[in-house]
């Protein structure tokens, strides 16, 4: 109710409280009359008139969080009070067998699934669970649900159990393995495959990142290696969901505002402020993570400490160094951890992708951001401060600073100033070229910037005839420029753009013979612009281009011959030509190919682990592998296939997203089966061949360009195809080939311009009439036919300008009718081996 | 009232009222952000939830005009102010229950900065009571500090002028502090 007097003393107040100090008192009194009460009030009133709004504002908050925190911890104390219950023994169509754990959303357990047969992670919400609970426990289940990745437990399923107060349920993958630092201590791994699981333990971060969830509790314990090496994240229970916008929603409910686990918090975490974690908070652990690995020590020993004190020190202690606990992790180590721990969230790598990359140079030997000088840590500063949402807008924003940056320096013409927008642009420069930067930056992005720096670049270039770096940045430019017109499909721009890099390096190794990057680089370039050339069908230009390439390397690695990057080069500038060989001159190539595994085995002998000598002896092992079984020396062929696939797995588990790589491991597959059919191995074929299908499936995520991944079926089909040829299974062959076709039709639509896909196609088509003539089925032989000439009509009348693919498609032709005609045999028909060599 | 049957939303309403929220969660959470200032107080306060329990029920409300910024940031201010007390009732409630009090990180790092604080039920009450004493001043607080709005702002969600709103303004926050303080609740 509000009373009259309650009225009056509010308009009192504000009466008074216009007039100075020391006449209010006497004002309050004459207005109130004889109302003695109303005076003493407003009086009262206005000696409390002092505080500042804001700190009566900050009280206010503070209540509110009080009384919000207040209420989780009500939420939390009441579900312990049930915690008791019996498990259940079935939950929805899942069989439980145990109690795994449970915590202050609900419990977990162990459960069997019928349909497909496995064992589940079930987590199941507490019966008390309100409402809201229940709205983010599904929440959390559904975001889970867009993770998927090698690296994170997989969601599978999820629903409501009826049975129970309609409870909600989430069914996760259980994983069985070692905690992450249990098992590097177990398998006695060295540095360089702790510092790969770190890596890859990123890359399922940064996956999680870019869907908009924030873990906020990795920790070894958290973090499952199983037998296949393959380090997984488990319990994102409280994670964060970034909306749209970037706010956050809490999944956690342990009543504490602060969940985590002590000693992998960062400084921000521990502050208690939800507002001021973002996906920084996840690199500041994997941060320590990588300490703990690398020294076998705590980051934060927190064992003897009481939890107050512990928290003082984790909040105030210095950032440990790895190199204080062993000193030969001085330099790139050391940088990177005090990189990823910074207690400024602001100096940290930007995200858990960037420290996943950084450590991914580390273990190509390549220079590693975290040692990079200031223009960098500039642009970063800047990025972050507009925290783009996506990395492709860091990525930019980085970029585009540099180049403002630059900009100014080079306006100052001091030779300082150059060195400074030299290095400036080199930065751009390297991140758009970067095999990277295609996932990062998106085409439109990465051609803004280019076009942003196209006319410094070009003018620095020409007012510095002289300079190395200037020349280099120019031809790297152009580079970048090449690709970014190739990718849009303008070839001729491409091709230019490639030619004048090309002439550029050219020029630079005339005058500097004995720089490794020129060479490196002019060497890439060679092939990029032969490449280039081979899509114009100019044929003997790209072949020139290929031996200009190989000369260079062989002198090079005469100068160098300790340099892996040359000597990689090196070989594949013989496998390119041996490839070119192979049909023409089979004993060239033959030669080439061993002139490559002897480069392949020098680069084992210099740097056995790194990934370049790996992947050059997974291509190496495999060639020779094909050799041998060409010359059915069959023991060498499935030794050598077994140690391709042997290599490509070790590779792959340092980084599975790595496109390059999944081919490789495709190949080495391939590899491993042939000579298991070649022999009539065929049961160990077939097992090999779904092992194969299971391990690329599963390492190709969703984050896989579609393309790659209807490459990889392809040859998992091949695979297969050529295993169920040997057993002359009729009725399962034209199944498969039924499939095979399907997936033919996807490629030529997904890749147009492809000849092979086409010519795979017409393969199949040839085939299917062979297998329908074994199974005695005319009629539908006759359809093939007819399918067969349609797409040889349609494959000429796409590449009405090649003439080597319409005397492809004429061959088809031929080979069709003469099959109809029983002119040839059922099986003349044999597809042609497709080895793509996709080698840079 | 609030038992009627919801009435489908024609899409140009619904897109409104998203904009209106997301104007709403972004001021809300910029402001509960913004205004900490950890330094001087060495505390840190957490009104994420608050924010995100208020935009639910502001969602839920109907026949506020969503194209009206000052209005839905003050109808937002006023259901912040609801959650509290809500709040606030539950807690008393439990505070008579049995069981042990859960102890988190989070207490303790606030007992340990031992900076002034207000007993929370004590601030809702103190709420309600000024709501009693000056409804309207009780509001301009709510607008204040919830949602931040300008006096300019506040003077058209209450339909009235700059000055008047400044005043009563004023009478609360010296009734809020007074009561806060321990002073005489008159």
């Amino acid at each position: 109710m509000i009373d009259d007097g309650a009225a009056r003393a509010e308009s009192l107040f504000a009466a008074a409280r216009a007039l100075p100090g020391e006449q209010r008192e006497a004002f309050v009194r004459r207005e109130a009359g004889g109302d003695h009460d109303l005076a003493e009030e407003v009086l009262s009133l206005l000696r409390h008139d002092t505080p500042t709004e804001d700190l009566l504002a900050l009280q206010a908050r503070a209540a509110a969080a009080d009384l919000v925190r207040a209420d989780e911890q009500g939420a939390s104390r009441s579900i312990h009070a049930h915690a008791d219950e019996p498990a259940p023994t079935h939950i929805g169509r899942y069989r439980v067998i145990r109690e795994l754990g449970r915590g202050g959303f609900g419990r977990v357990f162990l459960a069997e699934q019928d349909e497909p047969h496995r064992q589940v992670a079930l987590k199941v919400a507490h019966a008390q669970a309100s409402p809201t609970d229940r709205r983010r426990f599904r929440a959390e289940g559904v975001a889970l649900a867009r993770l998927q990745h090698p690296g994170i437990a997989r969601v599978y399923d999820a629903g409501v159990w009826h049975e129970c107060a309609d409870r909600p349920y989430i069914v996760m993958e259980y994983i069985e393995g070692l905690p992450l630092d249990d098992y590097a201590a177990a398998q006695n791994l060295g540095r360089r495959r702790r510092m790969a699981l770190v890596a890859q333990v990123c890359d399922a971060v940064a996956h999680a990142h870019r869907r908009g969830v924030i873990h906020r509790d990795l920790a070894p314990k958290n973090i499952l290696v199983g037998e296949d090496g393959i380090p997984r994240i488990l319990d994102f229970g409280v994670a964060r969901l970034l909306n749209a916008g970037g706010a956050a929603v809490t999944l956690a409910r342990d009543g504490a505002s602060l969940v985590g686990t002590l000693g992998y918090m960062s400084p921000e975490q521990l502050s208690g402020d939800p507002l001021l974690m973002d996906t920084r908070t996840d690199v500041y652990a994997l941060g320590v993570i990588a300490f703990e690995l690398l020294t076998g020590r705590r980051f934060l020993d927190v064992s003897t400490l009481s939890l107050t004190a512990a928290l003082e020190a984790a909040r105030t202690a210095p950032t440990a160094r790895p190199s204080s606990v062993d000193r030969s992790l001085r330099g790139d180590l050391d940088a990177i951890v005090l990189h990823a721990t910074e207690r400024d969230p602001e100096r940290r790598y930007p995200s858990a992708n960037a420290l996943g990359t950084d450590i991914r140079r580390w273990l190509h030997d390549e220079p590693v951001s975290a040692r990079k000088p200031s223009p960098l840590y500039r642009a970063r500063k800047f990025a972050l401060r507009h925290r783009a949402a996506t990395a492709a807008g860091v990525i930019l924003a980085l970029g585009l600073t540099v180049a403002a940056g630059y900009t100014l320096d080079a306006r100052r013409s001091e030779r300082q100033s150059l060195a400074a927008s030299l290095n400036a642009l080199e930065a751009i420069v390297t991140r758009i070229l970067s095999p990277l930067a295609s996932k990062l930056g998106s085409l439109d992005e990465r051609a803004e910037l280019l076009a942003i720096i196209g006319p410094d670049v070009e003018r620095i270039a020409a007012g510095s005839p002289d300079n190395l770096m200037a020349q280099r940045i120019r031809a790297r430019y152009l580079s970048a420029l090449s690709d970014v017109e190739d990718d849009r499909g303008a070839l001729p721009a491409a091709m230019a753009a490639r030619e004048e890099s090309l002439a550029v390096y050219r020029r630079l190794l005339a005058t500097w013979p004995n720089d490794i990057e020129t060479a490196h680089e002019c060497s890439l370039a060679m092939v990029r612009y032969g490449n280039l050339l081979a899509s114009e069908n100019r044929a003997d230009e790209m072949r020139a281009l290929y031996e200009e390439a190989l000369a260079l390397d062989e002198d090079q690695v005469r100068r160098h011959p300790e340099d892996l990057r040359l000597l990689s080069n090196l070989y594949w500038s013989y496998r390119r030509l041996d490839e070119l060989h192979r049909s023409r001159e089979p004993e060239r190539s033959r030669a080439l190919a061993h002139h490559a595994a002897a480069v392949a085995d020098r680069m084992s002998a210099i740097a056995p682990g790194a990934w370049r000598t790996m992947e050059a002896n997974i291509e190496s092992d495999r060639r020779l592998s094909e050799l041998a079984i060409a010359d059915a020396r069959y023991d060498e062929a499935e030794r050598r296939g077994r140690a391709a696939l042997q290599t490509a797995h070790r590779l792959i588990a340092m980084d599975p997203m790595s496109r390059h790589i999944q081919s490789r491991l495709a190949l080495a597959y391939s590899a491993a089966i042939k000579p298991l059919i070649a022999t009539g191995a065929l049961d160990d074929a077939d097992q090999l061949v779904d092992e194969g299908s299971v391990s690329l499936r599963f390492i190709m995520s969703d984050e896989v360009d579609p393309t790659q991944r209807l490459v990889i079926e392809r040859m998992l089909f091949e695979l297969r195809l050529a295993v169920a040829e040997e057993r002359e299974d009729h009725a399962a062959l034209l199944r498969l080939l039924d499939d095979a076709i399907a997936l033919a039709q996807r490629l030529m639509e997904t890749l147009p311009g492809e000849l092979p896909q086409r010519e795979w196609t017409a393969g199949l088509l040839l085939a299917r009439m062979d297998t329908l003539a074994c199974l005695d089925r005319p009629v539908e032989r006759l359809t093939d036919f007819a399918r067969v000439l349609e797409h040889a009509d349609a494959t000429q009348a796409l590449f009405a300008n090649s003439p080597r693919a319409i005397g492809r498609a004429d061959n088809w032709r031929e080979i069709a009718v003469r099959k109809l005609e029983g002119r040839l045999p059922d099986d003349a028909f044999r597809r042609a081996p497709s080895t793509p060599l996709t080698s840079r | 009232m609030t038992s009627n049957p919801p009435q489908p939303e024609p899409a140009d309403a619904v897109a409104d009222r998203n904009r209106a929220i997301e104007l709403v969660y972004e001021r809300l959470e910029r402001i509960a952000h913004s205004r900490l200032d950890r330094d001087a107080m060495g505390r840190v306060v957490q009104t994420r939830s608050l924010v995100h329990e208020t935009v639910m029920r502001l969602q839920q409300q109907r026949g506020l005009d969503y194209t009206d910024e000052v209005r839905v940031l003050a109808a937002a201010a006023n259901i912040m102010g609801r959650v509290l007390i809500d709040l606030a009732r539950k807690r008393q409630a439990q505070k008579r229950a049995p069981g042990e009090v859960a102890v988190t990180l989070h207490t303790i790092h606030l007992i340990e900065s031992g900076s002034p604080t207000v007993d929370a039920v004590e601030f809702a009450d103190a709420l309600g009571a000024l709501a009693a004493v000056s409804p309207i001043g009780a509001q301009t607080i709510q607008m204040r500090f919830w949602a931040e709005m300008s006096f300019e702002q506040m003077a058209r969600a209450l339909n009235s002028t700059e000055a008047e709103v400044r005043d009563r303004f004023n009478f609360a926050k010296a009734w809020l502090s007074r009561r806060l303080a321990g002073g005489d609740a008159r």
